[in-house]
């Protein structure tokens, strides 16, 4: 009891002096994201913080936490809420302590990502969106086609009906559990980027594949996802279906079937014609 | 030249009255079937109490989920299969010292295959159940094969023991006086019109030569479908490919020892010497010997395999038996149990009938615990380690009530013996007439 006691003290004083300590930088706290956050955002920044992050930090919002000092913290709750996007930034890519740096882990993107899933447990969070003025703005919009000659997938950018060169686009395959990336090109003079697509990927049923395509320049941003019909139709199959050994008994295996049962009947065949020949004994009682 | 009398220098009727002499209700049986009955009624009370609170009274858990019931039951299944070894293939093979011992072990293969149906039944914690594996089992598991063949495997021992009994039991339906008259007309319907007539010798030796054949096969099933309840699982430990002859190959040298064990019973107790004759206790001593050695190669096969490679998933489970903390059973199982015996067992005197019944009994009593060995160790080191649960689920200790319920079984295969013993001739009294004529003509 006297030991929980001192535990708690040390836990919750760690708790305290951890968030009264770690003061990013005033110029750190005013950075902001060039990035919107979204639920695309949020999504990516889950995948990094349950490799990076959950063994200390724990499930977001259940406390969870691994037990140290001073304590990580859970990033749905005040402590890490009351910061401003900045200073998050900032500590994920610095570090401090136990708390390690991930400048050189992973991009500014990326870090972003993970402040995004952080706030997405925020219902009263609003983001505060970066001043743009007298940066290059573009009214993106994609067009997105597959090349059967050359099995690509061609994506093209303009922006106010021009094409616009030199602009980074990634592609992806959605698939049931995630997006499988197609890889990232630049725009060429015509505003066009092609993708090497194994055109063996599987489908869905109609022989379509979830494409999915954002253009990134400038803090201007743009999406989209389009289904091309590229693959045969696939047609899934359960692993139950046909006659297996894991197979309900109606489907077991023609084989097993024919030798349980041969096998039964033989064998009782055999001891009902033996207990029929006994019946026989009285006939001969007398020779 | 001989020193002792046997059945053999006897006359036909010395020997009906010889045999007969077991068929009775004396007070001494009347007063050890009680005595049983009493002890079965306390242990049923525990069956009770797990029928009431469920399996939570046994120490079984979430990992350990088969104790000792079905080491219990795989032991049983094992017993049972000396009927097989005995009346059939050595009869098959025509060998003449059987004849007074086939009966025995066919008694042993009914108690014991019997009473395997019914501890796998204990182990259920819904016996209202049962139905359930028929309806819907799939043919698929091996679990369905078992149910079947050891259903299959019962029926024909009790045939095997029946169609020789039935000219005993016109002799029996004869024997005035001794018997209650009901219990004679019973002899006299199951003797099926019995007149010892050439026919009708020629009908029950077509029956018995076809259940011998029959028989081999079944009971290789019986046992080796029983270790693929093991083997067909990729548990590491019981995924063995040798483990169906390993288990039949333990199977008999149980088997013999425990018809060593019951021959010197009913020698002791009917004073059958002439019958159940030294030379019968040195041969099977033999076989014991025979079946014990098959037994040791599988063993060292079934160790020293994985025990030389030590694979990650499989070291767990070698060590716990080799030096871990099954270590102590282990050896004292494997040496004290199997290979010291049969060493004595190679020294002509330790096969004299006192001598070969006691280390019999040891031998059994250790093959009770090797059939522990197989069956728990191995759920103790799944391939996913055991952790974040209570403490209790990492070792398995068999509660009182699950010790109690288990002596109900042996209660229940001795009563049956002893009421098969009482009900029949233990010595099948036509074949050595038989044979004790054809000595006299040559
Ligand atoms: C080895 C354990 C560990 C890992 C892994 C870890 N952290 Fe931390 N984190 C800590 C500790 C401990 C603190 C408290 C440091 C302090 O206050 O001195 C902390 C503090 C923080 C803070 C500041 C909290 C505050 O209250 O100011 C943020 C933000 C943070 N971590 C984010 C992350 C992110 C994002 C990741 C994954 C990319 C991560 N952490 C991985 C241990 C860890």
């Amino acid at each position: 009891m006297k030991y929980l006691v001192i535990i708690i003290l040390l836990i919750t004083s760690g708790t305290l002096w951890a968030q009264s300590s770690w003061k990013a930088p005033d110029k750190a706290q005013k950075q902001l994201s060039p990035l919107v956050f979204d639920e695309d955002m949020a999504q990516q920044g889950r995948q990094l913080y349950s490799r990076s992050c959950a063994s200390c930090h724990g499930t977001v919002s259940k406390n969870n936490y691994a037990i140290m000092i001073p304590a990580p913290g859970d990033p749905a709750s005040e402590g890490f809420q009351n910061q401003t996007d900045g200073s998050l930034f900032y500590k994920i890519q610095k570090g401090k302590g136990a708390m390690p740096a991930f400048e050189d882990v992973y991009g500014t993107d990326e870090i972003w990502a993970m402040v995004a899933y952080f706030r997405s447990f925020n219902k009263n969070y609003e983001q505060q969106l970066m001043q743009l003025d007298g940066v290059e703005k573009f009214n993106f919009k994609t067009a997105v086609a597959y090349d059967f000659n050359i099995d690509k997938l061609v994506v093209k950018v303009t922006s106010d009906d021009k094409f616009v060169e030199n602009v980074e686009v990634a592609a992806f395959v959605k698939g049931m559990f995630g997006n499988l990336a197609l890889g990232k090109a630049k725009t060429n003079t015509k505003g066009i980027a092609y993708f090497d697509v194994d055109a063996d990927m599987p489908g869905d049923t109609k022989g379509n594949l979830n494409f999915y395509v954002k253009v990134n320049k400038n803090y201007s941003y743009a999406k989209s996802t389009v289904a091309l019909k590229v693959t045969e139709p696939n047609i899934p199959v359960a692993v139950t279906e046909g006659r297996h050994l894991w197979s309900p008994n109606k489907d077991a295996p023609i084989w097993l079937i024919i030798t349980f049962w041969g096998v039964v009947f033989g064998i009782w065949g055999a001891i009902f014609y033996i207990i029929f020949t006994l019946f026989r004994l009285k006939k001969y009682k007398a020779d | 030249m001989k020193t002792d009398t046997t059945y053999k220098d006897l006359s036909p009727e010395k020997i009906e009255n010889d045999l007969l002499q077991t068929v009775n209700w004396s007070r001494s049986h009347k007063l050890w079937m009680t005595a049983l009955t009493i002890g079965l009624v306390v242990c049923l009370y525990f069956y009770y109490t797990q029928l009431r609170d469920g399996l939570g009274v046994t120490g079984m858990n979430d990992y350990v989920s088969w104790g000792i019931y079905i080491s219990n039951f795989v032991f049983f299944v094992a017993t049972s299969l000396i009927g097989m070894l005995i009346s059939s293939v050595l009869g098959l093979l025509k060998v003449k010292w059987i004849t007074p011992i086939a009966r025995i072990a066919e008694m042993i293969a009914v108690a014991f295959a019997f009473v395997a149906g019914l501890v796998i039944i204990i182990d259920m914690g819904r016996p209202d159940r049962l139905h359930h594996v028929f309806v819907y089992g799939r043919i698929q598991s091996p679990i369905l094969w078992d149910v079947v063949v050891v259903t299959t495997y019962v029926m024909l021992s009790l045939l095997l023991l029946y169609i020789p009994l039935i000219p005993d039991l016109a002799i029996c339906a004869k024997k005035e006086g001794l018997l209650p008259k009901l219990q004679r007309r019973i002899y006299k319907a199951l003797s099926l019109g019995w007149a010892n007539t050439p026919a009708q010798f020629k009908i029950i030796k077509n029956g018995i030569r076809m259940l011998a054949v029959l028989i081999i096969p079944v009971a290789l099933g019986i046992h080796t479908v029983t270790s693929w309840l093991f083997a067909m699982t990729l548990r590491s430990g019981w995924d063995s490919p040798i483990f169906g002859p390993y288990f039949v190959s333990g199977a008999f040298v149980t088997g013999c020892a425990s018809v060593i064990i019951l021959m010197y019973v009913f020698r002791k107790q009917y004073k059958l010497d002439h019958y159940l004759t030294d030379r019968h206790f040195n041969l099977m001593g033999k076989l014991l010997v025979l079946v014990s050695l098959v037994y040791v190669y599988f063993n060292i096969n079934e160790i020293i395999v994985p025990a030389y490679k030590l694979r990650e998933a499989e070291a767990g489970h070698i060590l716990d038996l080799l030096v871990g903390r099954e270590s102590v059973m282990f050896w004292i199982v494997q040496v004290g149990g199997l290979i010291i015996p049969f060493l004595l067992l190679l020294l002509k005197p330790m096969r004299k009938p006192g001598p070969a019944a006691l280390i019999s009994l040891i031998v059994v009593i250790g093959a009770w615990f090797k059939r522990y060995l197989i069956v728990i160790p191995v759920q103790l080191q799944p391939y996913l380690p055991i952790q974040n649960v209570p403490d209790s689920y990492s070792h398995y200790m068999p509660t009182w009530p699950e010790i109690w319920i288990t002596v109900a079984s042996f209660i229940m295969v001795i009563m049956i013996i002893t009421l098969l013993a009482k009900l029949f001739p233990i010595i099948s009294i036509w074949e050595l007439q038989e044979e004790t004529e054809k000595n006299q003509q040559s």
